[in-house]
């Protein structure tokens, strides 16, 4: 049995991935209770680490180690020319940047890169508290620097673990280093397949070069700083041609509303040869600009160069049909649309659209077929009085036809009760009839969503419940329905917690059913990442979510979790949007204070000094404030800003001082470290500092009012 | 039930889990913290804790502290006209937390946990095991102390969080740090590092010197008490500079009577090789860890000695971040070791909570030079290997014609075997046939710190096995025969020690103060031992209260440390 077998998981790089499947399995064997077991556990965990690390390596095809410097070629010779500062005299920052131009620029020494390892290991680099500052400031010597050789970058990089920088610049939206040092880890390190130009002449080259190396990632950081003609300049300038590149190009245009542009990027027969989804994204073009014939044309295009269509080439079909007039063909298809994509809302403000021409030609019909037909329009487009009105008399015809119809609308309304009794009407007699009634009882589920009673529970779903399992295996609505059904089981009936966990995870694997099934269904997703969320697993949660959010921009509860998830997956400025979003959704003040303080971190997090501020400014005058203070405990958010300029800290001792159930011992070591604070920040704040320490020993407090 | 113990260099505190937490025990005196403290009285009873922290300046000869650094080592402490070792000591400080936690549960218990530095190594271990053994204890488990404070400290916070939390622990007398990460509900104890002689004594000790080179003192000429009281307020400017920028004391010797002043930043600068010391191990666990500073997510201090200003200005200088101060640094590791003990007596309440630990040393065999050049140290478990963890490797003798080989278990680091710690060693026939001349080597450390050592021949079915627990140290006396020897020797029983600290208290201010109120000591001390005397409970009872209420007013002078 391999590594992978052991832990359950298929082979996987996601490091992450790994190690949730080795805790998950760590609750079974633990160490004190089955050592063996857990040896044995801990042994395939540690291998799958290592393997994952060459999994990786072999989806990079390791290429041919260009020629390192020929070893006769230089004379080594180990008289290094004296520097006119000598590695111990690096004390400091200043210093070091000294050290670093005068090597910069010492065209006999710069090529070794020895000289440059002796500079890592100066002094200062020990300091645990520079460590960071000084790789830091290498990093961005040599973003500024680039004229250096491979095999010095190579050394810069593995001494400072690029690719950690990587990350931790891009989140810092560093976006500039961020390109560079991943343009340098392909270039200087693996040596990847684009060339490095000998100089990069301007910004948009280096996006460009940027973009070739990770263009896999959609929607990359870059764009947001480069506007669409600059960048569609700068590829026409270059010399290759590069299908994907183009493709992507076009794509960001349409994204930012530039037509014309992509249509110089693309014609017909660029798009033939580009392909991938070329001729959607020309369909699309065409059909913002009103041109439906042309876009119906390259949409069907596309379409019959796809082995399985996909939904945004049929909804293009559909609203394309129904710019040209053909009402009836593209409300087929838009009904197809409207369950695989349940929150695309173009979608459903066409469908409607139609919908609603269609009731004004059968108005008058008040039974029969018709009647029906103008009754499932009416509530379909939400007219829920006007289709009560029609079919209440057609109640019984409904009943044969096992027809639910009235008894949503009832639901519609939030009549529960008599939409339960319904339910219950239509469910017995199809039972007499010996019909399948696993359907109606998943309507029901649906309709009831919120409002299920016990008894209605036991009546009508608890004797469907083994059906509705089975079917859900093939049915994404079925797994759904189940899925809900298991979420508010607990709730519902009295269960013990065995019971309780069992319907946790029942929940969970249904609606894990459900998405996998429609992996696009934005309400199946919102409640799996409730699920998920409620579980602990925010990843997961922030997945789904985000897939639900377009059902319902403004969801209070959605946009408070995801946000949430997002801070603590650490995913600082997705936190911020969101947060601040549900800030503006009428958060209760108790609500307010807790967003405003993630706020805070987040924003501190982000070295974001004035926003930091702002948002402490923001929850001074929130009542909760003085009491609630300990939700986010002191330390952490000083904690957080101890990072930032003085001000910031200042701001918060201010506000502390105004508290009145703070320790006085805590207090004093919130100014004691304040105060420290200063003293290392230098001369600069040295007035500040007297003045402060001055006040401090005269009241025994700081800024007391 | 089991005890949870953690057994300092200063102080000791004994803890059980109940009703869902955990719980500490008070002495006699009401106190959670015991000195770490081992006198001998004038009748031979044996003295523990308070009373016995008093005598250390009244009877210097016959009292010992800080036995903790001696772990494990041979060195003797001759206490009038007993002789006793670490192992020793530290069994009388157990037996006395024993008795406090039997009285205050009522009901005799012998299964206990107790927690070592990490950075114990196995013979430190073994001689901490040896203790709880001759204080009467049957069952003994050890948890190491940063392992403990992050178990207490543990629990809060949200599960999903993923988090880094640096533990560092500056005791009396050792340094711990450890990193500890919560993933998916899980506690694990990703590296350790410390070191076994740094800790608060240290910074005491540089104080003292800085005193007597300012006021030209020959420490090795001063009378024992002096050098007592020299530490004593030593001792008290080190306190008070955790409270203030500076501090002055008047110290009063036999030779030299005169006045110190210290302000932080001398004391700083005076500590600086001692500060420098406590970055190494920090780097050291970081770098095995891979982390960068930026990744930790919180700095917990455990250990009195981190109280100090000093050092909560280098943390928060080295982290960038101010150290968590929400809960107790002197009790979280009893704490921790009252949930550890909840876990092994699989109590309902800690059912969720599942903590890997890791073993702080490499652990290898000497074998020959590969180069020629005497013996090497071949590493099976590397440190920071989490446990419980098992290693083999395949042997086979230098020479073809050899019929056994030695095999030599070392801990540490170092290449050369000579610089690492000798554990133990194995001797193995090995079997006529050349073909078979071969051997498995097996180590297998368990939770506990134990290493199992297994020598296997392939093709036999030969098995060799020992367990290390100790070198040659201890091999002249066996643990039975040392606790037939002890168990003759009387410790003050509990009721009895209230009274005996107060004996001892008015000793030391006697010796303390002078002129009038030295008298009135004197008055106070020969009322109560008369007393005493009378055996009359109630009279005792009354003389208590009224000693106690006159020493109040000495109290504010008092530095009770
Ligand atoms: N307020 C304080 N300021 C400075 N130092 C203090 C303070 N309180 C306690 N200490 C120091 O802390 C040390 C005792 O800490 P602690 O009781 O945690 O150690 P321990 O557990 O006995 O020792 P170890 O863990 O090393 O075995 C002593 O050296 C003492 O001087
Ligand atoms: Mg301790």
């Amino acid at each position: 049995m391999d590594c992978w077998s052991k832990l359950g998981i298929e082979p996987t790089t996601n490091k992450r991935g790994i190690k949730i499947a080795y805790t998950e399995l760590l609750k079974l064997c633990r160490p004190d209770e089955d050592p063996e077991g857990f040896r044995q556990l801990r042994k395939a965990y540690e291998d799958a680490l290592t393997e994952s690390r060459f999994l990786k390596d072999a989806s990079h095809p390791p290429k041919q180690e260009p020629d390192t410097v020929k070893e006769d070629e230089e004379p080594l010779g180990n008289e290094t020319i004296p520097a006119v500062v000598s590695v111990e005299e690096i004390t400091s920052i200043t210093v070091l940047d000294q050290a670093l131009t005068q090597l910069y620029h010492d065209v006999d020494r710069r090529h070794r890169k020895e000289n440059w390892e002796a500079l890592f290991n100066s002094p200062v680099s020990f300091e645990l508290d520079h460590a960071r500052a000084f790789e830091d400031h290498v990093v961005s010597f040599v973003c500024a620097n680039n004229l250096l050789p491979d095999e010095v970058l190579t050394a810069f990089a593995l001494h400072f673990r690029f690719v950690e920088e990587f990350i931790r610049f891009e989140s810092r939206e560093y976006f500039r280093q961020a390109q560079y040092l991943y343009y340098y880890l392909h270039s200087g390190l693996q040596r990847l397949a684009y060339p490095k130009p000998e100089i990069l002449p301007s910004d948009s080259q280096a996006h460009l070069e940027f973009l070739q190396t990770r263009r896999m990632v959609e929607d990359s950081i870059i764009f947001r700083y480069l506007p669409p003609d600059e960048l569609l300049k700068t590829y026409q300038d270059s010399i290759k041609e590069d299908h994907e590149l183009r493709l992507y190009i076009a794509r960001y245009c349409l994204g930012y509303g530039a037509l014309e542009q992509v249509h110089q990027l693309l014609d017909s027969d660029k798009a033939a040869q580009v392909g991938g989804d070329a001729f959607a994204l020309l369909g699309e073009c065409f059909y913002r600009q009103r041109l439906y014939k042309e876009a119906l044309q390259h949409y069907q295009h596309h379409a019959r160069l796809c082995s399985e269509i996909p939904a945004t080439t049929s909804k293009g079909i559909a609203l394309s049909l129904a710019g040209l007039g053909e009402q009836e063909a593209a409300m087929e298809l838009l009904l197809q649309l409207v369950d695989q994509r349940p929150h695309d809302f173009e979608v459903r403000q066409k469908l409607s659209e139609i919908q609603r021409q269609k009731i004004e030609e059968l108005k008058g019909n008040t039974d029969g077929e018709k009647g029906l037909q103008l009754g499932q329009l009416l509530f379909d487009v939400g007219l829920y009085n006007e289709c009560m009105a029609i079919i209440k008399p057609m109640k019984y015809y409904l009943e044969n036809q096992s027809n639910p119809l009235l008894a949503k609308c009832y639901s519609k309304l939030g009549n529960y009760v008599d939409a339960g009794h319904e339910f219950y009407y239509l469910i017995q007699s199809a039972r007499l009839r010996q019909e399948n009634i696993v359907d109606l009882a998943a309507e029901y589920i649906l309709c009831c969503e919120l409002d299920l009673g016990p008894n209605q529970f036991r009546k009508i779903v608890g004797p469907e419940l083994s059906k509705l399992c089975e079917a859900a295996r093939s049915n994404a609505e079925y797994a759904y329905v189940v899925a809900l059904i298991y979420t508010r089981m607990p709730g519902l009936l009295k269960v013990d917690r065995q019971q309780e966990a069992d319907s946790k995870a029942k929940a969970l694997y249904f609606v894990d059913l459900a998405t996998s099934l429609a992996p696009n269904n934005g309400r199946y997703h919102y409640l799996r990442g409730s699920l998920m969320y409620k579980a602990n697993k925010d990843e997961e949660a922030i997945k789904s979510y985000e897939i639900a959010r377009p059902l319902d921009y403004a969801d209070y509860l959605l946009n408070f979790r995801l946000g949430m998830a997002y801070f603590y997956t650490k995913q600082y400025d997705m936190a911020i949007n969101r947060l601040e979003f549900t800030l503006g959704l009428n958060a209760s003040p108790r609500d307010e204070y807790n967003l405003a303080s993630r706020l805070i971190i987040c924003y501190s997090k982000l070295g974001n000094a004035e926003k930091t501020i702002e948002w402490l400014a923001k929850i001074k005058g929130n009542e909760h404030t003085k009491s609630n203070f300990a939700h986010t405990p002191l330390c952490v958010l000083m904690d957080n800003c101890m990072h930032l300029p003085p001000s910031v800290p200042r701001f918060l001792l201010e506000l502390i001082s105004t508290l009145e159930n703070i320790r006085e011992l805590e207090y004093k070591q919130y100014c004691d470290l304040f105060l420290l604070l200063l003293k290392q920040m230098g001369d600069e704040y040295d007035e500040e500092r007297k003045q402060l320490e001055h006040d401090y020993n005269s009241q025994g407090k700081l800024f007391s009012h | 039930m089991i005890l949870g113990i953690d057994l300092g260099t200063t102080h000791s505190l004994v803890s059980y889990f109940d009703d869902g937490q955990p719980c500490l025990v008070s002495n006699a005196s009401g106190q959670v913290l015991t000195p770490s403290v081992v006198s001998v009285d004038d009748d031979g009873t044996i003295l523990v804790g308070t009373s016995a922290k008093h005598r250390l300046i009244t009877h210097p000869d016959v009292t010992v502290s800080e036995f903790k650094r001696f772990m494990g080592t041979n060195k003797t402490f001759t206490l009038g006209d007993h002789t006793f070792d670490a192992t020793d000591l530290s069994s009388f400080v157990l037996k006395s937390l024993k008795s406090d936690a039997e009285e205050h549960l009522n009901q005799e218990i012998n299964e206990v946990c107790i927690s070592v530095p990490a950075y114990f190594n196995n013979k430190q271990r073994e001689a901490t095991k040896q203790a709880a053994t001759l204080a009467g204890f049957t069952s003994i488990r050890l948890l190491n102390e940063p392992t403990a404070a992050a178990l207490a400290f543990g629990v809060d916070g949200r599960q999903s969080e993923e988090a880094h939390y640096i533990v560092l622990d500056l005791g009396g007398g050792t340094f711990d740090v450890s990193l500890l990460e919560v993933f998916n509900g899980i506690f694990e104890i990703h590296a350790s590092a410390g070191d076994n002689y740094l800790g608060g004594k240290d910074f005491t000790e540089a104080i003292v010197q800085h005193i007597t080179e300012r006021h030209r003192l020959d420490i090795a000429t001063l009378s024992r008490q002096d050098k007592n009281k020299l530490y004593k307020a030593a001792e008290s400017v080190k306190y008070q500079l955790s409270e203030k920028l500076s501090t002055g004391i008047s110290i009063n010797l036999s030779e030299a009577a005169f006045e110190y002043q210290l302000d932080l930043s001398t004391f700083e600068e005076i500590c600086e090789k001692l500060l420098h010391r406590i970055k190494q191990p920090v780097i050291r666990v970081l770098s095995d860890a891979d982390l960068a500073t930026s990744s930790i997510t919180g700095v917990i201090l455990v250990g009195g000695a981190t109280r100090m200003q000093l050092f909560r200005t280098l943390t928060s200088r080295l982290f960038k971040s101010i150290p968590r101060s929400d809960y107790h640094p002197d009790e979280a590791i009893a704490k921790g070791c009252a949930i550890q003990a909840a876990l092994l007596g699989k109590e309902n309440a800690v059912s969720e909570i599942i903590m890997t630990d890791v073993c702080p040393y490499t652990l290898g065999v000497a074998i020959v030079g590969r180069g020629a050049m005497g013996e090497e140290f071949l590493p099976l478990i590397e440190r920071n290997s989490t446990i419980p963890v098992s290693e083999s490797r395949p042997l086979v003798p230098a020479h073809p014609d050899q019929t056994g080989v030695t095999i030599q278990v070392y801990q540490g680091e170092s290449f050369d075997p000579q610089h690492n710690l000798f554990l133990g060693r194995l001797d193995i026939d090995l079997p006529d046939d050349p073909e078979k001349r071969r051997i498995l080597l097996t180590y297998t450390y368990d939770l506990d710190g134990t290493l199992e050592v297994e020598v296997s021949i392939p093709g036999t079915d030969k098995r060799e096995r020992a367990y290390i627990k100790d070198g040659e140290a201890h091999t002249e006396r066996t643990t039975g025969k040392r606790f037939e020897q002890l168990k003759h020797l009387k410790i003050l029983p509990c009721d009895q020690q209230r009274n005996r600290e107060m004996i001892a208290r008015l000793e030391r201010l006697f010796e303390e103060y002078t002129g009038q109120n030295r008298e009135y000591i004197g008055f106070l001390l020969r009322h109560f031992k008369e007393v005493l005397a009378t055996h009359n409970k109630r009279k005792v009872e009354e003389a208590f209260k009224y000693v106690e209420e006159e020493l109040h007013y000495f109290k504010t002078r008092e530095l009770e440390i």
